[in-house]
C-alpha cells in the first residue's frame, strides 16, 4: 500500500499539476529515467482520487460551519484503508486543504 | 520552468540521494546518507573522537533574526542555544545560496582556528534532518578541508545520548 | 520544448515514485520526540517560564486560572505554522484583557487582547505559529488587575521557519482583504460570535522563500482593532507568532443593527480598514 502524501503547498496547484503530467504522459513515451517499476499513471490516479476527495470534503465542511479543528478530525476518512501512514499525515493535509478553500 | 513546478508539487526528487551540489530545497525532512569526500560520522564515535582533542566543532544551526519593527516593549527572547561544548556557532553557513558575507566570515574562522592546516578535523553538524550542517560540510570540503566529519544527527542525537551542551551566541558577519 | 516536457515527465515520475517511503514531513513523531528530548527538561521549561512571567507581568502574581481560562489546543500539532487554539473564558469579574504566550518561540507573546464594552470575551479562537515542543500559557485579565493563568502543552516544530507559500508575490496581492462571518443569529443585546478572517502573510524574516532561496523580509500584522458603531470591540497587540491569513474568531454584542469596523496596521506601517454591516446586509 502506498503511503499517503504529504501536501505542501497549494491542493488545487497539486490537482492542476496532475492535470499537466497526464495530459504529457498521453503524448510521450516515459524515457529510461527513475525505478523500472513505476506505477505510472495508476499512481497519479490514486493521488488524484485523494487530492479530490480532500478538496470536495473540506468545501463540504466549511459549508456546513465546521472549524478547521473540526474538519482535521473529519475529512478524507473514507481513504483511510487504501493508504499507509494516512492517520500520520492526513489532518496535516486537511489543515493545508482548508486554509486554502476557506477564501474561495 | 522545471524549477517552478517543484514547489507546486511540494515535493523533493530523491530525497536521499546526495545532490550534485548543494541542497537548495527545504532546510527540514530526510537527509543525504552520505558526503562526498567527507565522513559520516555518529554520536559514540563523535564522543570518542572529541575526546582525542585538537577538533574543531561548528554548530550552522539557523538563528531566529529578530525582525525589523517590532512593537517598542515587545519581548524578543530567543532560547538560548545548545552547543556542543567547544563548538563555534556560525548560522547561516549551512545554507544553498549562501550570503557572501557568511561565506567569508566561515572560510576565516576555520582558517584562523585550523591555523591554515587543511588537515585538521573538523565537525560540523545542526540538526537531525535538516540539510544545512550537510552544505557546510560540503562546503568546507570545497575550501580545501580534508578532513570533514559530518554529524547528521545533531544536537537531537548529542543530547539524546545524554552528553553535556554548553551556550553559545552565534557569529556573524 | 520537447526536451523540457520530456525532464518534466521524467522528474515528475521519479518524484511521485519518490511519494513512497523516502518523503518525510517534519511532523514524523519520532523525529519530534527526538526534538522534545533536545529541546528542554521540566526545570528548563519552568526557568523558561520564570522568565517571561517576569518579563510580561513583572512582580505580579499569577493565579491557577482553572474555572476561569481554559486553553485547548492539539497536543501534537499537524502543522506548526498553523496551530488553532480556543480559549474559554468564565469569570463574574469581568475580563478586560487576554495573553497568549508560547513560551519557546522567540517571540513568545503572540498575543495581547484587550477587550472593550462591546466585547463578549467568553470565546476566543485564533491560529499560532509554533516553533517547537512548548508549553502555550493563556493568561486572562480581570478589571480589578488580577491575573489568572492556564496552559497546554503543544507538541510540534518549525512553525516559525515553514515557508509561507509557493510565491510570495501572490502571499502579498490580496494583502489586507477581510471576511466577517457571523456566526449566529443577530438579535439586539444578544451576544454573537463571529469569524474575522484577514488576508496577510505575516511574514517573519525567518522564512525562506522556496524560489529565490532568499530569507523573506518580514511583514506582519502589529495592531487589530474591532469597533461596532465607533465602540471598541477589541484591540490586539500582536507580531510574528500569529498564523499566515489569521482567522480570529471572537464574541461581541451588537446594541442594535450597525456595523462593524476593523483596522489592521502591519510593521511596514501599512493600515487596512473594513467596514461590515451587522447583520450581513
Amino acid at each position: 500500500m502506498r503511503r499517503v502524501p504529504s501536501l505542501d503547498g497549494s491542493l488545487k496547484g497539486w490537482l492542476k499539476e496532475l492535470q499537466l503530467l497526464k495530459s504529457v504522459a498521453a503524448k510521450r513515451a516515459v524515457p529510461g529515467h527513475g525505478p523500472t517499476s513505476v506505477d505510472w499513471p495508476l499512481g497519479c490516479r490514486d493521488l488524484e482520487r485523494y487530492l479530490q476527495v480532500l478538496l470536495r470534503e473540506t468545501r463540504a465542511a466549511i459549508a456546513q460551519g465546521r472549524d478547521i479543528d473540526a474538519a482535521v478530525k473529519t475529512v478524507g476518512l473514507s481513504e483511510r484503508t487504501r493508504w499507509a501512514l494516512f492517520d500520520d499525515y492526513n489532518g496535516h493535509n486537511v489543515i493545508q486543504a482548508f486554509k486554502e478553500v476557506e477564501w474561495e | 520552468m522545471l524549477a517552478s513546478y517543484l514547489p507546486w508539487l511540494g515535493i523533493a526528487a530523491s530525497a536521499v540521494q546526495e545532490p550534485a551540489g548543494y541542497w537548495m530545497g527545504a532546510i527540514h525532512g530526510p537527509v543525504a546518507a552520505t558526503l562526498s569526500g567527507g565522513t559520516v560520522i555518529h554520536t559514540k564515535k563523535l564522543a570518542a573522537l572529541l575526546k582525542m582533542g585538537d577538533v574543531m566543532v561548528i554548530d550552522v544551526s539557523d538563528a531566529p533574526r529578530r525582525p525589523d519593527n517590532l512593537a517598542s516593549g515587545a519581548v524578543w527572547l530567543p532560547l538560548p542555544h545548545p552547543v556542543i561544548p567547544g563548538a563555534l556557532w556560525i548560522p547561516g553557513a549551512g545554507i544553498g545560496a549562501i550570503n557572501p558575507s557568511v561565506d567569508k566570515l566561515f572560510r576565516e574562522c576555520l582558517a584562523q582556528r585550523t591555523e591554515n592546516d587543511l588537515a585538521h578535523r573538523l565537525v560540523i553538524y545542526c540538526h537531525r534532518n535538516c540539510w544545512l550542517s550537510w552544505n557546510a560540510a560540503k562546503r568546507a570540503i570545497s575550501y580545501g578541508y580534508r578532513n570533514v566529519f559530518w554529524f547528521p544527527d545533531g544536537m537531537e542525537g548529542w543530547r539524546a545520548a545524554g552528553l553535556p551542551t554548553a551556550t553559545a551566541e552565534p557569529l556573524l558577519p | 520544448m520537447g526536451v523540457t516536457r520530456t525532464v518534466l515527465l521524467a522528474l515528475a515520475v521519479s518524484t511521485l515514485a519518490a511519494l513512497g517511503p523516502s518523503r518525510v514531513a517534519y511532523a514524523d513523531d519520532s523525529e519530534a520526540q527526538m526534538r522534545a528530548h533536545a529541546a528542554q527538561d521540566e526545570a528548563e521549561r519552568a526557568a523558561r517560564w520564570q522568565q517571561l512571567q517576569q518579563a510580561v507581568f513583572g512582580k505580579r502574581a499569577l493565579a491557577d486560572g482553572a474555572g476561569v481560562i481554559q486553553i485547548e489546543a492539539p497536543e501534537h500539532a499537524l502543522d506548526a505554522a498553523l496551530v488553532p487554539i480556543t480559549l474559554t473564558m468564565k469569570s463574574a469579574t469581568p475580563i478586560k484583557g487576554l495573553y497568549v504566550v508560547i513560551d519557546n518561540n522567540p517571540s513568545p507573546v503572540a498575543g495581547h487582547f484587550t477587550f472593550g464594552p462591546r466585547a463578549d470575551p467568553r470565546t476566543l479562537k485564533l491560529r499560532v505559529r509554533v516553533n517547537q515542543y512548548t508549553f502555550i500559557h493563556a493568561v486572562a485579565e480581570t478589571v480589578d488587575g488580577k491575573l489568572f493563568v492556564s496552559r497546554q502543552f503543544v507538541k510540534t516544530s518549525g512553525g516559525c521557519s515553514a515557508p509561507v507559500g509557493a510565491d510570495n508575490a501572490d502571499a502579498l496581492k490580496d494583502i489586507g482583504l477581510m471576511k466577517l462571518h457571523l456566526l449566529g443569529p443577530f438579535s439586539p443585546g444578544k451576544s454573537l460570535q463571529a469569524q474575522l478572517m484577514i488576508r496577510h502573510p505575516n511574514f517573519n524574516g525567518m522564512q525562506m522563500d522556496q524560489i529565490t532561496r532568499l530569507f523573506t523580509p518580514p511583514r506582519f500584522i502589529r495592531t487589530i482593532d474591532a469597533t461596532y458603531d465607533g465602540a471598541p470591540i477589541f484591540h490586539l497587540d500582536s507580531d510574528i507568532s500569529l498564523s499566515t491569513d489569521p482567522v480570529i474568531t471572537f464574541g461581541f454584542v451588537p446594541d442594535k443593527k450597525g456595523s462593524m469596523q476593523l483596522v489592521v496596521r502591519d510593521s511596514d506601517n501599512a493600515a487596512f480598514n473594513h467596514s461590515f454591516a451587522v447583520p450581513a446586509g
